[in-house]
C-alpha cells in the first residue's frame, strides 16, 4: 500500500493526460472539472459487502417495480401508499411516458446508489440515481493504472476484480436488445463526460454515435455506415438527458436528439437505457417511499437503511420537524443541484420563522433529514495522511437479473469541515476496494 | 348520431430547398366512446410514414423525407360517425389535467374573476356558468392574438380566437379543481380548425365549446386532446436548410352524409 500511495502524483499526472475529467449531470444541471485521484482505497470488507449487495439488489428491483407500476397501472397510488401529488408534482413525471412499457419491463439499467457508512458502523442510502448516472469509468481506469504503478499492491491484497463492469454493462444491453446492434449514443466530442462514452463503447464493443450518425426509418433506428448501408440499432445506452433525447416529443430545439426514436421505442423496436421518464423515482420526495416500495412489490423487509427522513405533508411528520427543527437538515425537493438544502441550525430567528411560514404553505415541498455523522476516510494531502468526510457511488445493473458491481466511486470531500460530498462542491475520488475474503 | 366526410388537406411550401425533413402530424380522428372511424385513407408524398399514437391517445402520422424538396403535402379522408350521448368515463390521468401549464396559468385578475363561482357547489354546473360567462366578457377578434399567446395575455386584452377561449377557461376550471383537457377537431361547416375544451365531472367528461357558447354535439369531429394547446399541434417538423420561410395551406370540408 505504501507503494501505491508514493505513485500517486504520477497515477493523476496520466488521468490529466488522459482527459479524465469529472462531468456528472446531477439533478439536470452539468458540472464539469479535473477529478483529483486520492490513493487510498476505500476498503469493502467481503461482510460489508454481501449485506450491501442483498440490499441493493432489492432497493433496485423495488424501484423497477415502481416505474413500471407508475406508468402504466398505478397500484401503488391507488392503494394508497403513496399520495398521488408526490407523483404528479416530480419534474422527473413525464406524462409523454404514459403506457410504455420498455423491453423486459426494466426501466433502470443502470443504477447509481450513492450511500455513506455512519460512524455507527451502518450504511444509509443518501440518493438514488436512476436517470443517466455516471461515473463508473473513473474506478475503472484508476484501477488500472494503480495495478500498472504498482502491481505488487494486488498480489498481497485480496481485492475483487473491478474489470468486469464493461462485461457486465454488455450483458444488460444484449439482454434487452431488440434486435440489432448495441449503441453508446453521446451529444459529441464536446462533451465533458464524451471520454467515458468513447471509453464505454470500446470496452463493450458499442458504436458510439450521435445525432447525425443515426437515421428512424420504417419504424427502426439505424446507424448510418459511410458507404451509405444502414444498420439496425437494438439497443441504445444513451447519454443524455431525458429532454434532449428526442425533439418531436420532448424539447424542440434540441438538436442532439434523435427524431420520432420515442415512437419506435413504443412500438418495442428499440431499448432505451436508462428508459426515459425515470427521474419520477429519484425524486427527493419520492426517496422517503423507497422502503415502501420494497413492502409493496416484493413483499419484503426492506434490507438497507434510508437517512431518517421526515415529510412535512403528514401531520406526525410535521409536528416532529417543528419540534427538532436545528437538528435536521432541510431539503427542497424542487431545487437543483446542492442548492436548497441547509441545516436547521445556520438559519437565524427570523429566516427561521419565514421558512417554516412557507413550508407549512407548501408541506409537499420539502424533506427534513437527520443528520448523518458519517465516516471518516484517509487521504493524502501534502504528503500528510489527513481525515476527511466521504460517500460512495455504488453502480447496479439490471437486464435479466440484477448484479452489483464490485467497485465503485468514493468520492471525498476536500474540505475538513464539509458534510457535503458533493461533485459541484470540488471533491476529490478513490478507488474502492472489495475484498475477496 | 351524425356521420360526416372529414378531408383534410394540408400543403407546406418552403422558400427554399430542405432535406432531412421529418414530421409529426396530428390530424387523424380516432374511434373513442364519442366517435368511431368507419375508414381513414391518409396520402402524404414522403419517403415513409407510420402510425402511433401519444400519450393522450391521439392518433399521429410521423414520418422522413430524405432528399431535397421544397414541398410536402398531406391529404386525410375520413369517415366519421359522431354520437355525443356517448360519454367517455376515463379517469386515468385526471391529476395531470388538474396542472395548471404555462398556456394555463392564472393571473389575478382571473383569480377574481373566479370569485362569484365559488358559491358554485356542483362542479357541472359551475363548469357551465363559468363558460357562459367567458362567453361574454370575451370578443372574439381574429389575429388578435397568436399561437404563443398564453391565457393571461388574452384575458388582460379580452379579445381572442378559439385557443384562447380554451386556454383560459381550462385554466379556471383547473383552479377550481375541475380537471380539464384540450380539444382540436373541427366543427361542422367550419373551414378551419377548432378548439374547445372537455370537464371532468360526475364521472364522465363532458365537451364545451367556450367560444359559441355552446355543448359539443354531434358536429365536432376530434382531432386530439391534451394539457393545453402545444399538446395538440397540427403540424411538428425538423428539416436542415438555411433561413427557411415555410407557409400551409390547409383546407377542410367536413360534410354530412345523409342516408335516405
Amino acid at each position: 500500500m505504501k507503494n501505491l500511495i508514493e505513485q500517486q502524483s504520477k497515477i493523476n499526472h496520466l488521468l490529466k493526460r488522459y482527459g479524465v475529467k469529472f462531468g456528472i449531470y446531477k439533478n439536470n444541471t452539468f458540472h464539469e472539472q479535473l477529478f483529483p485521484f486520492d490513493c487510498i482505497p476505500r476498503i469493502i470488507t467481503k461482510e460489508d459487502f454481501d449485506y450491501l449487495n442483498k440490499g441493493l439488489i432489492q432497493r433496485v428491483d423495488a424501484l423497477n417495480a415502481f416505474l413500471d407500476d407508475i406508468y402504466g397501472e398505478k397500484r401503488i397510488v391507488k392503494d394508497g401508499i403513496i399520495p398521488t401529488e408526490f407523483i404528479y408534482s416530480s419534474s422527473g413525471y413525464l406524462v409523454e411516458c404514459e403506457g410504455i412499457t420498455p423491453p423486459q419491463h426494466v426501466h433502470s439499467h443502470i443504477s447509481g446508489i450513492d450511500l455513506v457508512e455512519g460512524k455507527d458502523g451502518k450504511w444509509y442510502v443518501l440518493e438514488d440515481n436512476l436517470r443517466v448516472p455516471s461515473g463508473a469509468s473513473y474506478p475503472m481506469i484508476a484501477r488500472d493504472l494503480c495495478r500498472r504503478a504498482s502491481p505488487k499492491t494486488f498480489r498481497t491484497n485480496d481485492v475483487e476484480e473491478n474489470r468486469d463492469y464493461a462485461k457486465l454493462l454488455k450483458e444488460v444491453m444484449d439482454s434487452v436488445n431488440t434486435g440489432g446492434i448495441n449503441a453508446i449514443f453521446t451529444p459529441g466530442r464536446m462533451n465533458a463526460a464524451y471520454f467515458e462514452h468513447s471509453y464505454l463503447a470500446e470496452q463493450t464493443g458499442s458504436k458510439l454515435v450521435s445525432s447525425n450518425d443515426v437515421v428512424v426509418k420504417e419504424d427502426y433506428l439505424y446507424f448510418k455506415n459511410y458507404d451509405g448501408s444502414l444498420e439496425k440499432i437494438g439497443a441504445l445506452y444513451r447519454r443524455i438527458s431525458d429532454e434532449y433525447l428526442d425533439p418531436m416529443t420532448f424539447l424542440e430545439e434540441s438538436l442532439i436528439g434523435i427524431p420520432h426514436l420515442m415512437e419506435i421505442y413504443k412500438k418495442g423496436n428499440i431499448a432505451i437505457i436508462n428508459a426515459p421518464g425515470n427521474g419520477v423515482a429519484d425524486d427527493k420526495g419520492i426517496y422517503y417511499f423507497v422502503p415502501k416500495m420494497v413492502e409493496y412489490y416484493l413483499h419484503e423487509e426492506p434490507i438497507l437503511n434510508n437517512a431518517p427522513t421526515y415529510l412535512p405533508y403528514y401531520e406526525k411528520d410535521k409536528e416532529y420537524v417543528l419540534e427538532h427543527f436545528d437538528d435536521l437538515v432541510i431539503k427542497d425537493v424542487a431545487e437543483a443541484g446542492g442548492y436548497g438544502v441547509f441545516f436547521g441550525n445556520t438559519l437565524s430567528p427570523e429566516q427561521k420563522e419565514a421558512f417554516i411560514e412557507k413550508m407549512l404553505r407548501e408541506p409537499r415541498r420539502f424533506i427534513a433529514q437527520e443528520v448523518i455523522d458519517f465516516k471518516d476516510l484517509p487521504i493524502v494531502e501534502n504528503g500528510e495522511t489527513v481525515e476527511r468526510k466521504a460517500d460512495l457511488r455504488v453502480f447496479v445493473l439490471s437486464g435479466k437479473e440484477t448484479k452489483v458491481w464490485k467497485s465503485g466511486l468514493t468520492r471525498f470531500s476536500r474540505n475538513p469541515d464539509s458534510f457535503i460530498v458533493n461533485s459541484s462542491q470540488g471533491g476529490g475520488f478513490k478507488d474502492t476496494w472489495v475484498l475477496s475474503r | 348520431m351524425k356521420t360526416f366526410q372529414l378531408k383534410y388537406t394540408m400543403d407546406f411550401t418552403f422558400s427554399d430547398k430542405i432535406n432531412h425533413h421529418y414530421f409529426t402530424l396530428k390530424c387523424l380522428p380516432n374511434t373513442q366512446p364519442r366517435q368511431r372511424v368507419l375508414t381513414n385513407k391518409v396520402r402524404i408524398n414522403a419517403d415513409y410514414y407510420s402510425l402511433s399514437k401519444d400519450c393522450f391517445s391521439n392518433s399521429m402520422i410521423y414520418g422522413y423525407k430524405e432528399g431535397e424538396h421544397d414541398r410536402l403535402s398531406l391529404y386525410v379522408g375520413s369517415l366519421v360517425e359522431v354520437d355525443w350521448t356517448q360519454y367517455d368515463t376515463d379517469d386515468s390521468l385526471l391529476p395531470v389535467y388538474l396542472k395548471q401549464t404555462k398556456f394555463t396559468q392564472l393571473n389575478e385578475e382571473m383569480q377574481e374573476y373566479l370569485e362569484p363561482f365559488s358559491s358554485y357547489e356542483d362542479p357541472y354546473q359551475k363548469a357551465l356558468a363559468l363558460s357562459k360567462a367567458l362567453y361574454h366578457t370575451m370578443t372574439y377578434q381574429k389575429g388578435s392574438t397568436n399561437i404563443k399567446t398564453d391565457a393571461q395575455t388574452a384575458f388582460t386584452n379580452k379579445k381572442g380566437v378559439c385557443q384562447d377561449y380554451a386556454h383560459i377557461l381550462i385554466g379556471l376550471y383547473r383552479q377550481s379543481e375541475i380537471p380539464a383537457r384540450y380539444v382540436a377537431g373541427v366543427m361542422c361547416e367550419e373551414k378551419y380548425t377548432h378548439a374547445w375544451v372537455e370537464f371532468y365531472a360526475n364521472g364522465r367528461w363532458y365537451g364545451i365549446d367556450p367560444t359559441n357558447d355552446l355543448l359539443v354535439d354531434d358536429n365536432y369531429v376530434i382531432f386530439s386532446r391534451g394539457r393545453d394547446y402545444h399538446d395538440t399541434l397540427v403540424n411538428k417538423g425538423i428539416f436542415y436548410g438555411m433561413n427557411i420561410s415555410q407557409t400551409q395551406d390547409i383546407e377542410i370540408s367536413m360534410e354530412e352524409i345523409l342516408y335516405d
